[in-house]
This record gives structure tokens, sequence and C-alpha cells, in this order.
């Protein structure tokens, strides 16, 4: 199956993926691949490295918990994307605790390759287990300023086990960040349109992506009581995940556009963890995860991506998809978002993958925000 | 307006806000919280905005404080810029369609066309970019109201607390260097400790393998120091602990060593010194005897005077021959020495070293005294021409010693520059020649020599030179044509104008000048071209040699050559035999003085010399 430079194979079979490359790589000889792999088939990135190394073609990707290929959800097979020359890549695997020190690493490495008259994106391919994606967020943009655009997705295992989530052709990594620079590129666009609550509470203690205590109580006591009262469900420590993915927190912004974290693990001490940073004393409102309007959030992607063009040309677009958003909508409702996204945008083709939390700009030169439960697209092209 | 919606955000800023406790963090997190919040993906502060007037063109000097989302901006932090005052000042306000205002700013895309002002109090503005207004229903200019407030006395706070650590920092650092200071140092004198001047002896020893220059560590202690303490107290005895570091540290050169070791005890490291054992005993020895004077002078002690003295052991060292502790053994034994020896004096660790500085001492001691005791006497060798006719007479000092017998001028005259006596000894030969010329004028046989006078550099140089000769010339008027001063070549190390101006006034006078063992020093024919000179001496180096050696030969006949074209009359000192007579007057040399022709003679024996007419006899033999 194929558009243009984004190709899904439904397996890993090397003799066709090996006839591609060599197709691609008379097109394009300075080529690279951005390959997306479903969990499922986790185990063949040694096998998918071999092969790249053995024919010297430079490779990076990451481990979804699903890809996305047309309007279609797939848990196994394999997406390739070809770059026409490979860009800057680096993956992080030992970066430090400390954010501005992290960004200051990611930074040096991509300042020194930006050239101020042509449009770039800094597109992150991160470990959904890293606890402070929102820090390094902020602190990548103290420093690259509006020198890039920013986009991104979280890498890893939809039961957030720790995974070695990130591979280049050499290595594979998890609690990292895979840094590519996009140029020219003219960013991402993102959006959730989930509706905010109109209750809020301050998340009174937090520890990276664990809330621990809210309105000074243990987190998961509190969030509990609201869901039970705000919606009718009473929620334990069993039925925990089935049902927060459906009872998300925002965290509430001046523009409405409201941060989704959704809660995916407790611990013993009854805090909440979430995908992404909650910032310290976060106020928290509990969304009404059911009222989601995705015709508004289709149709703010269509504009984004038409302003962040200049044009409203259709081309091959990469698309993230939350996988908590999924679980919420449900199957059938999130794979006629597909659909509609497809038809909407009038995209030449459309490959990407579930993913643990986004980034993105939710307007053009915005800041970057680090998001669940959204949808970020972003121009693939051909010229990547 | 919701209130749900305000309060989180205003929430979470005053926390941010009051998390702060330095201003540079204060106001980046400040504006990165507020562009988080509402969208706009860029800003900056101004604080301390500078009142506007009618003559400033609508534009404000302001110094950018911060600035988060723009990287052209952020380039600029620190720096003053022009920025229009519509943008700075006046109430909250959120306006869209500015893009001409707006782009007065250095951004890196100029694409910003919304803003939206937050007036800090009176303090300064925040303004927040954007390329398209940010969507809100929320009042952005008021509901930040209270959080400018806040932020306002959470700026000065922050001023606060940054002078304050700056003040801190420097505090400590004035204490570290302090610290460090008295690590090394001597706490009480300031001086340095036994530490350092180990590791300058250390450096020392290294830099002296390399040279093979010496070295020396002198101990000096204070003669009955703790009779003083029990006398006067401590804290008197500190302060003469204190003048006597400053005192000792203006005796040493540049380069070496003033430290205490503790109680009343000093050490001084002189290095470097000559590279011969005695040269640099004599050196260390000096240097230890300006130690002694200085501190002899009296203290003054709370309007009382105290005379201290001191004993000074000296130990000598160079490169690593001697272990580092040996080297303190030997000091600390040679100043114990000195004690034994009655205090208040100065005391080698070489016994042979010891030997020698007393030996000199003793001379120097003899020295200054001979003038007095009319000891020096003048010897007269005869100057003369081809011809067999008697020219004048070199002037040569000699030392009559009544125990040491004659002490050799090669001895005693180097011993008499480095002291200083030099000056007076030169005067009075020169005032002995005068008074003899004067006293030939009154004789037909004698009236018509010529007398040379060596004068040293260290005579010619002082200030006083021009006024002395000139005073000697009116009191003994009509000599000074007959009076010719012999200079060395080392004159000319010290300034050459000065050196010809001097010549030239006494010129002036009638004196001749000729230059001394010409051909061993200097030799530059670059300032003997500019010397007012009449005569050249070849040395008798060149003279022993001319017939032994050819390149003695060709040095003397090129020093004619040169003398001829300078139109200088040459004379060759230290003639013994005809076959170097015969050779000078080959090579053009008419003037001679030497053995050959006589020896120097006190005055009677000259004159009887030249009244019997011998010499006539040795000139003549020589064929021409």
């Amino acid at each position: 199956m194929s558009s243009g430079g984004m190709v899904y194979f439904s397996s890993f079979d090397m003799e066709k993926i090996a006839g591609l490359l060599s197709d691609w790589r008379s097109e394009c000889p300075a080529m690279g691949v951005l390959a997306l792999v479903p969990e499922a088939e986790k185990t063949q990135v040694a096998g998918l490295q071999i092969h790249f190394r053995q024919r010297k073609i430079p490779l990076c990707g990451a481990i979804f918990p699903q890809l996305i290929y047309g309007s279609e959800f797939r848990r196994t097979g394999l997406c390739l994307l070809r770059f026409d020359s490979m860009p800057y890549v680096a993956l992080h695997d030992d970066l430090p605790g400390d954010a501005a020190e992290a960004a200051r690493i990611i930074a040096d490495g991509v300042g020194p390759r930006l050239d101020d008259d042509i449009p770039a994106t800094l597109f992150l391919l991160l470990d959904a287990m890293l606890p402070n994606i929102g820090s390094l967020l902020d602190e990548l943009y103290l420093s690259l300023a509006n020198r890039v655009h920013y986009a991104g997705v979280n890498a890893g295992s939809e039961t957030f086990q720790a995974m070695p989530c990130l591979f280049d052709s050499q290595r594979q990594a998890g609690n990292g960040v895979l840094a590519l620079l996009l140029k020219p590129h003219p960013g991402a666009v993102l959006e959730h349109g989930y509706q905010s609550g109109e209750h809020s509470l301050p998340a009174t203690s937090t520890e990276g992506n664990r809330i621990i205590h809210i309105d000074w109580r243990p987190a998961f006591e509190v969030y509990r009581e609201l869901v039970l009262r705000q919606f009718g469900v009473e929620i334990n420590r069993d039925n925990f995940y089935r049902y927060a993915v459906h009872f998300p927190f925002g965290i509430v912004r001046a523009n409405h556009s409201t941060l989704v974290r959704i809660p995916v693990m407790l611990d013993e001490d009854n805090a909440l963890f979430c995908i992404g940073e909650v910032p310290a004393h976060s106020m928290l409102t509990l969304l009404e995860a059911p009222r989601v309007d995705s015709s508004a959030t289709l149709e703010t992607l269509r504009l984004g991506l038409s302003q962040l063009r200049g044009k409203p040309a259709a081309a091959g677009l990469l698309l993230f998809y939350c996988a908590g958003r999924k679980q919420h909508m449900g199957a059938e409702a999130a794979t006629e978002e597909l659909r509609a996204f497809g038809q909407l945008t009038g995209a030449s083709g459309v490959a990407g993958a579930l993913a643990l939390g986004e980034i993105g700009e939710s307007t053009l030169w915005g800041y970057p925000l680090f998001q669940n439960a959204t949808l970020v697209t972003a121009d693939w092209g051909s010229g990547q | 307006m919701s209130r749900d919606d305000v309060i989180p955000i205003l929430y979470e800023m005053a926390l941010t806000i009051g998390g702060e406790v330095s201003l540079s963090p204060l106001l980046s997190r400040t504006l990165q919280r507020l562009l988080y919040f509402t969208s706009f993906p860029a800003g900056f502060i101004c604080l301390d905005l500078p009142a506007p007037s009618d003559s400033d063109g609508g534009f404000l000097p302001v110094r950018l404080d911060a600035a988060v989302g723009d990287y052209k901006l952020i380039q600029h932090i620190g720096n003053v810029l022009q920025l229009p005052k519509q943008l700075l000042l006046g109430p909250a306000v959120r306006l869209d369609g500015q893009a001409a205002l707006l782009s007065a700013l250095p951004v890196l895309h100029n694409v910003y066309q919304a803003f939206l002002r937050l007036p800090i109090g009176r303090l300064g503005a925040i303004i927040l970019m954007a390329p398209r207004m940010p969507e809100t229903t929320l009042p952005l200019t008021l509901m930040f109201e209270p959080i400018m407030a806040h932020l306002e006395k959470a700026i000065m706070l922050c001023r606060h607390h940054d002078e304050y650590m700056s003040q801190l920092i420097a505090d400590r650092q004035q204490a570290d260097t302090r610290a460090e200071f008295l690590a090394l140092h001597d706490a009480l004198t300031g001086l340095p400790n036994r530490g350092l001047l180990l590791d300058r002896i250390h450096q020392a020893m290294a830099m002296g393998s390399r040279n093979g220059q010496y070295g020396a560590l002198m101990t000096l202690n204070v003669d009955h120091f703790k009779q003083l303490n029990d006398l006067y107290g401590y804290q008197a005895c500190d302060q003469v602990l204190i003048e006597t570091a400053r005192r000792l540290e203006r005796c040493i050169r540049e380069g070496d060593t003033v430290a205490r070791f503790g109680g009343d005890e000093f050490m001084l490291l002189l290095w470097p010194l000559p590279a011969t054992q005695k040269d640099a005993a004599i050196q260390a020895e000096q240097i230890a005897q300006q130690a002694r004077q200085a501190l002899a002078l009296p203290y003054r002690l709370n309007g009382r005077e105290l005379s201290v003295s001191c004993s000074i052991g000296i130990s000598l060292f160079r490169a690593h021959l001697d272990t580092l502790e040996t080297l303190l053994r030997n000091a600390e034994t040679s100043v114990y020495q000195a004690k034994a020896a009655g205090r208040n004096t100065i005391r080698f660790f070489d016994p042979e070293i010891q030997t020698v500085i007393m030996a000199r001492l003793a001379l120097e001691a003899d020295l200054e005294r001979a003038m007095a005791l009319n000891e020096f006497r003048l010897y007269f060798q005869l100057q003369a021409n081809d011809q067999a006719c008697v020219t004048g007479a070199e002037v040569l000092i000699r030392w009559l010693h009544p125990k040491r017998g004659l002490v050799s001028p090669a001895v005693f005259i180097p011993l008499a520059e480095e002291t200083g006596a030099i000056v007076a000894i030169g005067d009075w030969v020169l005032e002995m020649a005068c008074r003899q010329l004067q006293v030939w004028q009154d004789q037909p046989k004698f009236c018509h020599l010529r007398l040379a006078v060596n004068v040293s550099a260290v005579q010619f140089h002082r200030p006083d030179f021009t006024d002395k000769v000139s005073g000697l010339m009116a009191r003994y008027s009509g000599v000074a044509g007959l009076l010719k001063l012999e200079l060395t070549e080392s004159v000319m190390l010290d300034s050459a104008e000065q050196v010809i101006r001097k010549i030239q006034l006494l010129k002036n006078l009638g004196i001749r000048f000729s230059m001394d063992d010409f051909g061993t020093g200097y030799s530059s024919l670059a300032y003997l071209k500019r010397l007012p000179l009449d005569q050249l001496k070849i040395d008798q180096s060149f003279v022993r040699d001319i017939a032994s050696d050819p390149s003695a030969a060709v040095i003397i006949q090129t020093i004619i050559g040169m003398a001829q074209n300078l139109g200088l009359e040459v004379i060759a000192e230290g003639l013994e035999t005809q076959e170097q007579l015969v050779l000078l007057k080959q090579y053009g040399c008419h003037h001679y003085q030497g053995y050959l022709l006589g020896k120097p003679l006190p005055i009677d024996q000259f004159e009887a010399l030249l009244e019997q007419g011998d010499l006539s006899l040795a000139l003549k033999q020589a064929p021409i």
C-alpha cells in the first residue's frame, strides 16, 4: 500500500521492504526513513535496523500502540515514511532529569542547524514514560523560541509498561527523546474539541506526571467523588483505566483551549498518574469527556493546515491520534473521525499512529503545548 | 466572565510569582506562564520606563529586562532599545491590527499584529505579542490587575534579594580571597609564610638548574627578642615585627622574597644571584648588610625610641644540589653562628665563603680608611711618540697598605666602584694630577708634559662630575690643555647623548679625551663616530699578542685605520718589546706607553728618569 513517500506494509516482509528502499534510493539517493511500528510488532525492530544498516540507509522511528494508515487503525504491519533527504535526527536516551539541562542538550544539537530564513519544525518523538515533558517544552521554548515550530508525539506501550520505544539504525532506547529537525516545514496543528467542566479544584501536590493531592486530599479519592457527583459513575481500582479515559482532567487556559490530562494509573497512595506533566499548583477541572465536538475538531485541523501551508493543496499528511481519545470515543467513532479527517482535508495519503500524548501549537506561531486526547497533524508531502 | 475560568489562572500565576526570589527568573517565568495561559506566543518586559517628553520623537530608550518566545528579541535582553512609547505606556490594553507599531521591535519574523499590554504598576510593562489575536472571552486587561500588583512587589523584593545576594557573593569572594591570602601569608605582617617561601625556593631551585645561577636563603633573627617581649610587651613587639617586615621589604630586590616563619624569625630568599659562588656571596652579603643597617635605625614605639639589632645567617644554594631541608637547616645553623659571634652580625653557612666574605669586608673597611690615612700613592708611566719625545704620562694609583703592602688596583678599584669609594678616590687623583701639572708649569723641562687620568664610569656619570672638573680647571688655571681624561667603553652603556654632552662641555675647557682599553668592550663604530674624542688607546692585550697572534695584529691595524679615518690619535699601551714597537710603527701607531719605555714610577723617580734621558735610547734603537 503506498501513497507517495508513505508506505504501509501489513507485515515485515523484508524482501518487499528491500524492493521499496531500492526504488526510493534510486529516486532520492540522500533519502532516509521514519518507521512507525505498532506495539504488536516491537520485536521486529532489531531486524529492521539490521536491514537498514546493511543498506546504509538512515533510519529513525518509534513504537506506538497502533498505526494509522488511510482511514484505519492497524495493530500490525509497518509504516515507512521517506525523507527525500535525511534531516538532522538525534536520539537522546541519556537526558538528565533536570528539564532545563535536557532542553539545553537538545537545543545545542538543533540550534547550529537552523537557518532563520527557512521555516523549520522540531518534531519530537518522546517516550510517554518521561515525567517532565511539559517542562521540557517550556525550556526548549525559552531556548529556541520561535526559530522552530514545535510538534511531536509520545510513543510507547498502551499499557504504560516501560519499553525501548525509540530507535535509529543503531540503537533502540526508552525514557528518551528522538528529535527530528524538519526543514523547510511549516509546523503542525492539534486539536481535541473536549469541553471543559464548570468546577475546578487545585492540584495541591504534584510531581511530574503524578497528581498526589487535589484540594489537599489524596487525588484518587477526590477524583472518584467528582466523577460520581458529576457523572454518576462509581470508579474503583478495578475499573479505573476503563473509566478514567472518559473523565480526564483539564488544565484551564485563558483562551479556553483546555489542556487535557488523562489519568492512566493509580498507585498505592491513591495518587493519579497522567500522560504528561501536571504543573505544580495547576487548577484542574474534570472534563465532560463524552461531549467531544468531533466536527469542530476536524474543522480546526483543516483550517490550521491550510494556514500553515498558505494554500489548501492536499498532500500526504502525518496524523497522530491520541490513544485515550480513541478509547473514550470508541473504535467505531474514532475510525469514523479518521475517515472524516481524510475527506475534509483532501489528503492524498494519511499515515501516523495512535499516540500517548501530543505536542503542538493550537495557532500559527503558538506557544508549544503538551496535550492529551488530541489529533495532531502535519504535512508530510514529498519534500521532507 | 466565569469566576472558575479566571481564578485558576490567577492562582497559578500568583504561585509562580511567589515562587521566585531572583529578578531574572521571576520575569521570564512570569512571561512564560502568561504566554502559556493566553496563547500569545511571544512577549517581553521592560522595567524602569523613563518619563515621556515632547522631544522623544515617540520613542523611549528602555532596557529589555526579559523576553520569551522571540529568538531575536531574546538576544537583546539587557540592551537598551528605542521602543514606541505608544506600545509601552498607558493602561492595560488588548489591541489587534497593530503591525506598524510592532514593526519597530527587533524581532525574528515580522509577523506580530496583536498585543496585550499589562502595566506593572509604575515599575514597567509587560507586552505580549501574537501574529493573530488569540481568542478569549476573558477580560485579560482586567483580570491580571491583581497579578501585576503582586508582580510589582515581587520585583522589588527580588531586587532587594539580588542586591543582598550580590553583596553576599562579593563578601564571600572577599573572604575567600582573604582566606587564600592567609593560607599563604603571615597574618601579623602580611609577609609570605613558610609554605609560600618553600614553594618559591622550589621554583628558584628549578630555575637555577637551567641557568646555573645561585640563590641565597637568609635567616634573620631579631637579637634578644624575648627580652624585648618581656620588657615592652607583646603588642609593642608585634609593632616591631611589622615594622621589621616593612623595612626588610625595602631592602630586597624585585623578585626576592621576605617571609616570616614565626616569632622573630624572618627568611629572605634572594634569587637570582650571579652564577659564581664568590659573586653570589658578595651580592648576598651586600643585601644582608642593607637589611642589618635598615633594622639598626631606631624604632618608635609609643613615643619612645627602641634600638634593635639582628643576626643574619646566609646559606647559598644552586639548583637541587642540596635538599630543601638541608638548605633550611644550613640557614638556621648560620644564624646561630651569627648569634654566637656576638649578634648584630652576618654569617655564611659555608666556612670558605665566610672567609672570603670576611676578607672582603676587612679590605672594604681598610679602603674606607685609606684616603684619610693617606695610603694612596700616585705613579706615573711615561707616554712617548715615535720621534723619541716624551709627551707625558698616565697617572696610576697605588694603595700602600701598612700591613698588606702594595695592593693591586685590580683588587681595590672594582671594590671601590662597588662601594662608591671610587668617586672620592677619583676626585683625589684628578686633583693631584692637576696640581702636578701646575707644578710642572714652572719647570721648562716638564711644562709641555700631558697627564692622562683614568676616570671610572661611576665617577663620570655622577651628575656633579663636570662641575667638579670645571672647578679644578678654575683652581689650576692653565693646565686644562695638558690634562687628558681616559674613559673606558663602559661609560657608553649609559645614555650616549649625555656622555657626548659631558665630554663636549669639558673639551670646551681644553681637556682632551682618550678611549682606554679600546677593542675590549663595546667598540661601536657608530658611537665612536659621535664621541668627540682625541685619542684611542689600544688595549695592552692586543699589543702583547701583536707579534704572535695574527688576529691581534689585524685588530690593531683595524683600530689604527679606524682612528685615522676619524682623525684620532692612537696610543698603544703595554709596549714591552722592540718587536712590538717595530710592528706598531709599521702599522702606523705613533704613540706608546709600556715597560719598554718605563714602568710606573713615583713622581720623583719619574722626573729623574726624564732628566737622565735614557728613554730616547730605547726609542731610537727601534727601526722606523
